[in-house]
């Protein structure tokens, strides 16, 4: 078990209502120090509520939070101090450019030496691949510029903790890519605490994933965890021609737990959950194969991704309600 | 470069950011060409009237029409430019962003107040109020520099009460016009109200009363401008106290 030290983040029964409406239930979050935590979730989950919690922007309905140590409600000042935030659509001052953004957040957590401030910024600039527009202003920025300067001003105070909600949300490939490049070279500086519904991204970059659904907390676990899972071995298979007799044998075999089924042009896929997968190796194609009906185009165990992972656990959940 | 390099800022508390919140705001209205504009619009407005009242020796003519219109027009700006202050930064998003900083929400609002006390006085008051100085001693119909500044104070204190109730109205409200509903109420019938000898002279609607004493030579009582110190006080206290309970 890890101590409360050892985490960047850690809520406790943490829950927010709006007027009635339960927008966070009960949420219990761990975020080690130095991971790369995804904070995945359909719209309207509560991921962004969780993130205004964290600094001090709302305030909670019951439960507590400890973030880089310290309590968010009596020491949020300081909690702020060492963390960055990148907003979900970021509105900086639009009379400002790109380096005056940055010059306006340096002030508000360092008064000097002024010539390695400039540096910073320079420095960030670069590393956002914002140089050349620096000293423009920002009214004219696209989107993906924005989201680069939003993570620029995130960095200025070489923030313990970066906090970046929906950070590739809204972004074409390129710039998708751009930003997933820089909270990789952010791994070692920073725990990076990012909200998402992109599955694709998380796989690429996380370390560990919470998902949340309607407010509620159904998963948190280290990816390659969630990946393993708790689920059963299941098998794919493409067949062609008659299946139906193979699937009659398959079903009533006591090993074979489900078999979901898709047809395609022409072809049939098969999912088969087992819960014995010594005996489903053995057995699944010599039993599809027994009448000469089906022809087997393509057999494997199947590999889940995170997306059936999310699906399934949302599902799920919705399920309960 | 590592962050020890760096002096970190020292202040705690409500003052956190107010120094950067303040330059911010200062130079958005000075460092652009706004407090121009203003200072020309206003002045243009003012001087329509005075070129005309200010040569004329009629007792209803000379400054009074300008009062007049310096406690009407200017401060319909400062309201207008108030609403936005805090509305636009709730809406846009970018409170949200600068106060995930650290930074005391009471700083924030502060610096809003601050612009409200020196850009607007300046733009659309002081120098507008130089202008019709000028005018009048072109005309030979300047008045005792002490007394005209004297004149203006009251124009300035009444633009303050209608612009800190503007940006107080702000920290409630999400729409423009729910904000903007009181101030103008209080505008349009200020005016009447200050005619009334019963309350006239206890609110800041009495403000203009005092102005056009010091033309007249009336004595009128001091108490708006007592009640207008302590209602500017009051709505600072207020927005800031809904500023800290606001949810983002």
């Amino acid at each position: 078990m890890q101590s409360n030290d050892e985490y960047a983040i850690a809520t406790n029964g943490l829950s927010k209502a709006y007027n009635g409406f339960i927008a966070l239930n009960n949420i219990s979050l761990k975020v080690p120090k130095k991971s790369i935590f995804a904070f995945l979730g359909p719209n309207g989950a509560g991921k962004t509520t969780t993130i205004k919690l964290l600094l001090g922007l709302t305030r909670p309905t019951s439960g507590s939070a400890v973030v880089l140590g310290r309590n968010i409600l009596e020491d949020n000042d300081q909690i702020r101090q060492n963390v960055g935030y990148l907003a979900q659509n970021p509105k900086f001052y639009s009379n400002l450019t790109a380096r005056e953004t940055l010059r306006f957040v340096a002030c508000l957590f360092f008064k000097g030496p002024k010539d390695m401030i400039e540096e910073r910024i320079a420095y960030l600039l670069k590393v956002v691949g914002l140089e050349d527009k620096s000293d423009r202003p920002i009214d004219g920025f696209s989107g993906g510029e924005m989201q680069r300067l939003g993570i620029a001003q995130a960095q200025v105070n070489f923030p313990e903790l970066l906090i970046l909600d929906e950070p590739a949300a809204g972004l074409d490939p390129h710039g998708r890519e751009q930003v997933l490049k820089i909270m990789e070279s952010l791994r070692s500086e920073s725990t990076i605490f990012y909200s998402t519904h992109i599955l694709n991204d998380v796989q690429r970059v996380s370390d560990r994933v919470a998902i949340l659904n309607k407010g509620n907390l159904i998963a948190q676990a280290p990816i390659e965890e969630l990946l393993a899972g708790t689920r059963e071995v299941a098998y794919s298979l493409e067949l062609e021609g008659d299946t139906q007799q193979a699937y009659t044998r398959l079903s009533h075999e006591s090993w074979v737990t489900a078999i979901s089924e898709r047809k395609e042009n022409g072809r049939t896929h098969w999912i088969i959950n087992v819960n014995d997968p010594s005996k489903a190796k053995k057995r699944i194609l010599s039993m599809v194969l027994a009448d000469g009906g089906a022809e087997v185009l393509d057999f494997g165990l199947k590999q889940y991704e995170l997306e059936d992972i999310f699906m399934s656990l949302v599902e799920g959940s919705d399920n309960d309600d | 470069m590592t962050k020890d390099v760096f002096e970190p800022i020292t202040v705690t508390g409500w003052r956190m950011g107010l120094s950067t919140f303040l330059k911010k705001e200062l130079k958005a209205w000075f460092g652009s060409s706004i407090w121009l504009k203003h200072a020309l619009l206003w002045s243009g407005v003012l001087c329509l009237v005075g070129l005309q009242s200010i040569p004329d020796p009629s007792p209803d003519a000379g400054l009074l029409p300008v009062v007049m219109m310096a406690a009407i027009f200017p401060p319909i700006g400062a309201i207008i430019l108030s609403y936005e202050m805090i509305l636009d930064e709730k809406k846009t998003g970018s409170a949200e962003w600068v106060l995930s900083k650290p930074v005391s929400r009471t700083s924030f609002i502060l610096s809003k107040f601050i612009l409200a006390t020196i850009g607007y006085t300046i733009s659309m008051l002081l120098i507008p109020g130089l202008v019709i100085y000028l005018i009048s001693l072109t005309f030979g119909m300047a008045p005792n520099i002490f007394g005209y500044l004297m004149f203006l104070v009251p124009l300035i204190l009444w633009q303050m009460v209608l612009s800190f109730l503007t940006l107080c109205m702000g920290t409630f409200f999400e729409k423009a016009s729910s904000t903007m509903i009181l101030p103008f109420t209080l505008l349009l019938l200020g005016i009447n109200i200050g005619e009334d000898p019963i309350i006239g002279p206890f609110g800041p609607w009495g403000l203009y009363k005092i102005s056009i004493s010091f033309l007249t030579g009336e004595n009128y009582p001091i108490y708006p401008v007592i009640v207008s110190c302590i209602v500017l006080i009051l709505l600072v206290v207020i927005a800031v106290w809904r500023f800290r309970k606001h949810e983002f």
